[in-house]
């Protein structure tokens, strides 16, 4: 399929695009790497070793291409503030941050679309206003407020559920317990947003032509919102769960430090902290890259879902 | 098979369809006919059990015996597609178009027949053919959007006559369509009432259709049947002063054209007026007002039937027209 091939190019343009501007930002900003590593006490020549020795001396486009290479064969450089390579903190830390992306992400589209579709269901009735009332709510909320007030609850009032931290995976339940109250700050926020746009393209669908074919057929009001209006309602849906990913991905760093996991989210915020250039330069890409596979993923959906589009792209 | 007694549907208390009464034997091609907004589409609804959920329904629906006017919306459900099945107006909005046509049509099979999906598919392919549509095993894999506009209307009336109904009520079918995709969909029809002995419910505000399908017509006004009786009949000598100005306002090639002289044609005739609001109807005969034969009392005073002749027609009307000089 041409198409396909087409997009994958784009994709690896944009990508390449992003680690230009990443490397860009991170080495206009100010501050020295060999001064923070080696503290305001260090000697004017033992900094200019160190930079030497970091590649610092060389010219912009020179670093950029040793970075660009080493990414290509997985080394994106050591890490100022561990002295351990990147891709070894990044694989130590990215079970727990997709873990708790992937758990938030299945469970806003399953709450969302279960919400959307019974809201819509009971259009203008009890049901519809009480889910509209919490999901309003649910937007207004910020997640780090939601989720001190979960700690409150459930960790310091009843004492069920750890208030943060991270027991590592050797005890199965135990990482699952303390990524509960993480996992429903993000998704509460997430789960409203999409809930209400479930619900909006239920309710436009459900006003055309085939749903009242499908009903004029027989078909009971399960089927019919199931298999005929849902399938159907689906592309906005699709299209907004695509850029909450990139909402989940900004949540997880602010929820990571709130409930101090140790994922990418908190590695990120001690690496600017320690302006410790390659890890964050790593993380910023990585995250992009996220997003960027994300919204192809999404157009490949589109197709999936759609056949009239199949059809125009081919 | 269907017995319609004092059908009434109103909205907010304004009555949209006014005790309709009329009957639906086994195999009868009955057309409904009138200007939009006159009730006739919402009675079909109202065949199914589908009058909108803010419409009050009123009056006797009876199917094969069984009191349906009230009955619940699960059984109402075992008789769509089984007793009674609709083809709609738009036949692309009509159909889903992220479905498959064999699904399509296999659907209600599946659930009402409790098929399985290879018999479901087969008999999805011989309803293709009986509905004239060449090539169905290709037809069945494709979606609605691949197919011209009539052969989506024939995919539709495929899924609708899918369960074997007894009656099959059209909406409009035709009016998307072009003039001759549109002669061939009304011939169709015709004959799947005759081969399935089905009865039909065909409803148009084109009065060529009506007569090419139905062998009886109901014409509606403002939610009153205001004149019954066989098709051809009513059309070569209407009682009602509406059903006179239908007949009359319809678009004719030859009124349309110059005659022969070159002078060009008298206009076509008009009902003065328009088609007021459900809210704004009179209580009387809902013609009043626009009728050029009203009496002062018309207004006030909805008119009961009268039965003309040896009782195949009816009119609804205070003064009828008197039976045209039909030449010999």
């Amino acid at each position: 399929m041409p198409f396909l091939l087409r997009r994958l190019a784009g994709l690896v343009a944009t990508l390449t695009g992003i680690s230009l501007v990443v490397f860009a930002v991170m080495n206009v900003l100010p501050g020295d790497p060999a001064l923070t590593i080696l503290g305001l006490d260090s000697t004017e020549d033992a900094r200019a070793a160190l930079s030497a020795q970091l590649g610092l001396d060389q010219p912009v486009w020179a670093r950029y291409l040793d970075w660009l290479g080493g990414i290509l064969q997985s080394d994106f450089g050591t890490s100022y503030a561990y002295r351990v390579p990147v891709t070894e903190l990044i694989l130590e830390r990215l079970p727990l941050t997709l873990t708790l992306g992937l758990l938030a992400s299945i469970l806003t589209i399953a709450l969302a679309t279960a919400l959307g579709v019974f809201a819509a269901a009971r259009h203008g009735k009890a049901g519809d206003w009480v889910t509209m009332i919490l999901s309003q709510l649910g937007i207004a909320i910020p997640a780090f407020w939601l989720s001190i007030l979960l700690v409150l609850l459930f960790a310091v009032t009843l004492r069920v559920l750890p208030s943060g931290g991270f027991p590592g995976w050797a005890e199965p339940l135990e990482a699952l317990k303390s990524l509960v109250l993480p996992v429903t700050a993000l998704v509460l926020v997430q789960a409203s947003v999409l809930a209400r746009v479930t619900r909006a393209s239920v309710l436009e669908v459900a006003k055309l032509d085939y749903a009242r074919t499908a009903r004029a057929l027989g078909l009971s009001p399960r089927r019919v919102m199931w298999g005929h209006v849902l399938p159907n309602a689906l592309v906005p849906m699709v299209t907004v769960a695509g850029m909450q990913l990139a909402g989940l991905i900004t949540g997880t760093i602010v929820i990571e430090n709130v409930f101090f996991l140790p994922g990418l989210g908190r590695l990120m915020f001690q690496a600017i902290n320690n302006r410790d250039l390659y890890t964050v330069q790593a993380l910023v890409l990585l995250f992009a890259s996220i997003v960027v596979i994300v919204n192809f993923l999404v157009d490949m959906i589109y197709l999936l879902i759609d056949p009239r589009l199949r059809e125009g792209r081919s | 098979m269907y017995k319609i007694r004092n059908l009434s549907l109103s909205f907010d208390g304004h009555e949209a369809v006014r005790s309709a009464s009329f009957d639906i034997p086994r195999g009868a091609r009955l057309g409904l006919v009138g200007e939009s907004g006159c009730g006739k589409s919402i009675t079909a609804l109202a065949l199914l059990g589908m009058a909108p959920a803010s419409a009050r329904v009123s009056g006797s629906i009876e199917i094969d015996g069984q009191e349906m006017a009230a009955a619940p919306e699960r059984l109402w459900r075992s008789y769509r597609a089984r007793k009674v099945a609709m083809v709609f107006q738009e036949p692309l909005s009509a159909l889903n178009p992220l479905k498959r046509v064999g699904d399509i049509i296999a659907e209600p099979m599946r659930l009402h027949l409790r098929l399985d999906r290879r018999a479901a598919r087969a008999r999805a392919r011989d309803l293709l053919v009986e509905v004239g549509i060449p090539d169905p095993e290709a037809r069945l894999d494709q979606y609605p959007h691949q197919l011209s506009g009539g052969q989506r209307q024939r995919v539709l009336i495929a899924a609708a006559l899918s369960c074997d109904p007894q009656l099959l009520v059209a909406d409009e079918p035709t009016t998307a369509l072009d003039a001759h995709v549109a002669g061939r969909i009304l011939d169709l029809l015709k004959r799947l009432s005759e081969t399935r002995d089905m009865a039909l419910v065909f409803i148009s505000h084109d009065l060529e259709a009506v007569a090419r399908v139905t062998e009886e017509m109901l014409v509606m006004y403002g939610g009153d049947i205001v004149e019954r009786g066989p098709t051809a009949q009513l059309l070569a000598d209407p009682r009602h002063p509406y059903t006179k100005g239908l007949i009359e306002a319809r678009p004719r090639l030859d009124a349309l054209t110059l005659r022969a002289d070159g002078a060009p044609r008298p206009r076509l005739a008009s009902i003065p007026g328009s088609v007021p609001a459900l809210a704004d109807l009179p209580k009387g005969c809902r013609f009043a007002g626009r009728c050029p034969i009203e009496r002062p009392a018309c207004a006030g005073l909805r008119p009961a039937v009268s039965v003309l002749g040896p009782g195949q027609r009816q009119v609804r009307c205070l003064a009828p027209l008197l039976p045209a000089k039909v030449p010999a």
